[in-house]
């Protein structure tokens, strides 16, 4: 029986070896895009409901203050009007378009914001939600307000301070029903003293985000229920209104009046003895917060559906205004 | 014997494939994993250290700054001072007036206020602002650190950030400059007090990020917050800072776990300025991209190494157990076998240029050894063949049996004695080899019965050196010689022949001759039966002689002619002297 062992081709030593070149060449770009990869710095987009108000200043201020301590990039945006839904939408589309690793959003609409907010998340990329919801299981996180609480907070301090003395009597004006915060917010109120015995609350007048509408709306009610002695109203426009009105028709002494937010016209009326007190939320914390969770996510972490982190509000009154720790939450830092 | 594969007993024994798999793995594994820890401590190392070094320039720029505005603001103070403590206070409008030319000095004065030492505010100077009615603002029981405003007369306090509420709706964020001054021409002492702006301040500081992840802050020298960038938060709860590592540091440096703090003091005033810097995200992030990295590096060169091994494989692995199957094939059955292989490795190629070269040579051994084999027992079967030589037993029993007819029995008796001690040395006990002696004995058993039946033919002679008797030697050597001189020289002749035997001792060799003067053979007859071809029974008998010596004593020895026609034969055989042997069978 013969064996033979046959003599291997040299042809077939070609095809391995150039493999080997092949995949050489590509472990050695693998490993350069690699390193590439560290170069890419993440970018946050803000995106707000009204680019003059002092609330979102103190938010822009606190996403400052995150965006330099975690060496981020940011963009903040936002239209001109509170009411402008629409073009919110169209900047969440254009903050996808243009890939930012990021969206902080403070929505103007609880509705009609969520088309925009889901195809945020579908493109992967996280939405955080700051004090204004949307109506959706897309936001990996909302931080904000308690409204309700706020609310709540209003309405005991009323009830506290009107101790011992006549019943109380009390207006709500309230800001565009699309804005869950000011629903809230009203609730909280409502809720509060519905079993307060001693207590008359009027049916709520609905202005718009603006102060001459809430001037006006608060000065209709008035005359329409002179025997008011409380109002609460409920952002930071509609304060400087119904304080203006109040102001107005020199009603101040017979009057006690809760605003929200501290804008500084509001404060000044705080100051001046024609606000008796203004519930502050922290803008500052949720700018703040807000990157920082974001960070987070984008690093891989992951939150309970529609979970919420309460940023804390503080009932503020003249006296207050002494302290220093109030003043630093009150009158941030103006930045340029 | 089987020479089958031996267990040693030196350890476990891995295939060469394997054998560099394991290694080639481990020594990657090896590499990569010291690779990545010496990188990632060498990294760990080079990052604290250069966030040390950018925290310590940055905060060393932020306390010059300070400090440059503190003696800035320290001066200012001290101008209205002097202008206070010379001009005195006048009168109200007067010290109003030179008050908000004070003002003017510097655009970050955002008031100057004179109080009394009970703290009633008794004159200021502003930008034309007016003051707020709300009396509480006015007095001095918020400016706590009026009680800190220190004895000395020179000492001026520099109050925490605050917010100026004494203007109507302004609101700036202020630090104030408090210092008692003694009016001129009496002892009493007021407190003068300026606010500068602090809002470029807190933006500066604000805006300082230390290292890769990090701000900083201002303490005082009762490590209490000053001034923080995001006091918001941490009013708010949702943030904690730890003031209690840069408790006791005035200056320097502290590292706890992945947070250094940089601590420096400012000269104009008892506050530290504090950098804070984070180190841990950026060694985690960069830790995960390392290891991202390295699985990516890890997959495509564990791809790679496939490759790389299936080439060697190729080139190395398949050739070597090629090789290995040959020498196992080889090793079983040697017949017609045949290797060539090529390798690319050297060694490899060497060993089984070598392995093939070593099997041809087997193979022609084999078959040299077969052939010799063959060869012998073909000679052998002639050997028995000749012994066995019919006619002479019948003619040899035909003379005996004429001899008893004729009555001549006695001279019978030697013949039978002759023939039977022929044949006993004839089968020998079955050996080849037998004694010179012997040899001599058959050969002259043979002579005797030849003489008697053809009496007077012929007459013989014996020429034996003694010394060779005990060596050994072919058995039937002589008599087929003897033979075939009887039957080739003397038959022929009329007259009475001679054959002549002689045993010589030829130093290392024995010689033994058979000389006739017969009738000779011509060199065509001597060659044939030299040459091992002849056919007849005699014939065969001689060359057979010749084959038999050369079989078993080589080449060198064996048969020599020498003949004349019409003169007579010699036959020589030489042989070497052996006096033992073992029988190969």
């Amino acid at each position: 029986m013969k064996r033979s062992t046959c003599l291997k081709k040299h042809k077939r030593t070609w095809p391995p070896t150039l493999l080997l070149l092949v995949l050489s060449t590509v472990w050695l770009l693998t490993l350069s895009a690699c390193l590439k990869m560290e170069a890419k710095r993440p970018e946050i987009t803000l995106i707000i409901k009204s680019t003059t108000s002092n609330f979102y200043e103190n938010m822009i201020n606190g996403v400052k203050a995150a965006a330099n301590e975690y060496n981020l990039d940011y963009r903040v945006e936002g239209p001109a009007n509170e009411e402008d839904y629409r073009m919110q939408n169209e900047l969440i589309l254009a903050a996808v378009k243009r890939k930012t690793s990021a969206i902080l959003l403070s929505a103007v609409s609880y509705e009609y914001s969520v088309d925009a907010v889901e195809q945020a998340v579908a493109a992967r990329i996280p939405v955080l939600i700051l004090d204004s919801d949307v109506d959706s299981d897309g936001p990996a996180l909302r931080i904000g307000t308690d409204n309700e609480a706020a609310g709540r907070q209003a309405a005991a301090y009323l009830y506290e301070r009107a101790r011992g003395g006549a019943p109380l009597v009390v207006g709500v004006i309230n800001f565009s029903i699309q804005t869950e915060n000011g629903q809230a917010r009203e609730r909280g109120v409502r809720g509060f003293f519905q079993d307060k015995k001693d207590v008359t609350i009027y049916p709520t007048v609905t202005v718009d985000s603006l102060p001459a509408s809430a001037e006006a709306g608060a000065k209709r009610l008035l005359s329409e229920h002179p025997d008011i002695n409380a109002l609460v109203t409920f952002n930071e426009w509609t304060t400087l209104g119904v304080g203006q009105a109040v102001a107005d028709l020199d009603r101040t002494d017979t009057l006690s009046l809760i605003g929200f937010d501290s804008n500084p016209s509001s404060v000044d009326l705080l100051e001046r003895g024609l606000m008796t007190a203004l519930i502050v939320q922290n803008p500052f914390s949720m700018g703040y917060l807000g990157v920082e969770r974001a960070r987070a996510v984008l690093a891989g972490a992951r939150y309970p559906k529609r979970e919420m982190i309460y940023t804390e509000t503080t009932v503020v009154t003249r006296e207050l205004l002494a302290d220093l720790a109030v003043q630093k939450l009150v009158f941030p830092i103006d930045e340029p | 014997m089987r020479v089958g594969r031996k267990k040693r007993d030196v350890g476990v024994r891995l295939p060469l494939f394997g054998y560099l798999s394991v290694v080639v793995c481990l020594l990657m594994i090896l590499s990569i994993g010291a690779g990545s820890l010496a990188y990632s401590s060498f990294y760990q190392y080079n990052l604290l250290n250069s966030t040390k070094i950018n925290s310590q320039q940055v905060i060393q720029q932020a306390k010059e700054m300070l400090d440059i505005q503190s003696r800035n603001m320290a001066a200012a103070m001290q101008m209205v001072r002097t202008l206070v403590e010379t001009d005195g206070l006048g009168d109200i409008s007067a010290s109003n007036r030179s008050l908000n030319q004070a003002l003017l000095m510097r655009q970050d004065i955002l008031g100057v206020m004179i109080y009394s030492e009970a703290g009633k505010l008794l004159t200021y100077g502003s930008h034309g602002l007016l003051l707020t009615p709300d009396e509480m603002s006015r007095s001095t029981d918020r400016y706590r650190p009026f009680t800190y405003a220190g004895e000395k007369m020179e000492q001026i306090y520099i109050s925490p950030p605050h917010v100026q509420r004494l203007f109507q709706s302004y609101y700036p964020w202020v630090i104030s400059l408090v210092s008692r001054v003694k009016l001129p021409g009496s002892e009493a002492e007021i407190f003068l007090v300026m606010d500068f702006d602090f809002t470029e301040i807190s933006r500066y500081i604000n805006r300082i990020g230390v290292g890769e992840a990090g701000y900083c802050f201002v303490v005082n020298e009762r490590n209490e917050l000053v001034f923080h960038p995001h006091q918001q938060l941490l009013h708010a709860g949702l943030k904690e800072e730890n003031l209690h590592p840069v408790a006791h540091l005035e200056n320097g440096f502290l590292q706890q776990d992945d947070t250094i703090y940089t601590v420096v003091a400012l000269d104009s005033v008892n506050w530290r300025v504090v950098g804070k810097s984070r180190t841990g995200d950026l060694i985690d992030r960069n830790l995960s991209q390392l290891y991202i990295t390295l699985s990516y590096v890890f997959i495509v060169s564990a791809i790679l190494m496939v490759f790389v091994f299936a080439l060697f494989r190729h080139h190395v692995s398949r050739p070597a157990r090629d090789l290995i199957a040959a020498m196992q094939a080889f090793e079983r059955e040697n017949e017609d076998f045949s290797y060539r292989s090529r390798s690319r490795i050297l060694e490899l190629d060497r060993l089984s240029a070598s392995f093939a070269g070593l099997v041809d040579r087997v193979k022609r051994l084999v078959q040299e050894v077969r052939e010799e084999e063959i060869s012998l027992r073909k000679t052998e079967l002639k050997a028995l063949q000749t012994q066995i030589n019919p006619h002479f037993l019948y003619n040899t029993l035909d003379s005996i049996l004429w001899m008893c007819e004729q009555d001549r029995q006695r001279e019978a008796i030697p013949m039978i004695e002759a023939l039977a001690a022929l044949f006993r040395i004839s089968i020998s006990k079955g050996r080849d080899l037998i004694t010179i002696a012997d040899e001599k004995r058959h050969v002259e058993n043979y002579l005797k019965i030849q003489s008697i039946r053809y009496d007077g033919a012929f007459h013989y002679a014996f020429e034996v050196d003694p010394v060779c008797l005990p060596y050994l030697c072919n058995k039937i050597t002589l008599q087929p010689l003897v033979e075939n001189a009887l039957y080739h020289g003397i038959e022929g002749m009329i007259d009475e022949g001679e054959i002549i035997i002689r045993i010589e001792d030829g130093g290392d060799l024995i010689r033994m001759s058979v000389e006739d003067n017969g009738i000779g053979m011509s060199a065509e007859r001597v060659a044939e039966i030299l040459s091992d071809q002849a056919t007849e029974s005699v014939g065969i008998g001689v060359s057979n002689v010749n084959s038999r010596i050369k079989i078993f004593f080589g080449d060198e020895y064996g048969l020599s002619i020498k003949s004349l026609e019409g003169e007579g034969t010699c036959v020589m055989v030489t042989f070497p002297k052996i006096t033992e042997y073992e029988d190969r069978r």
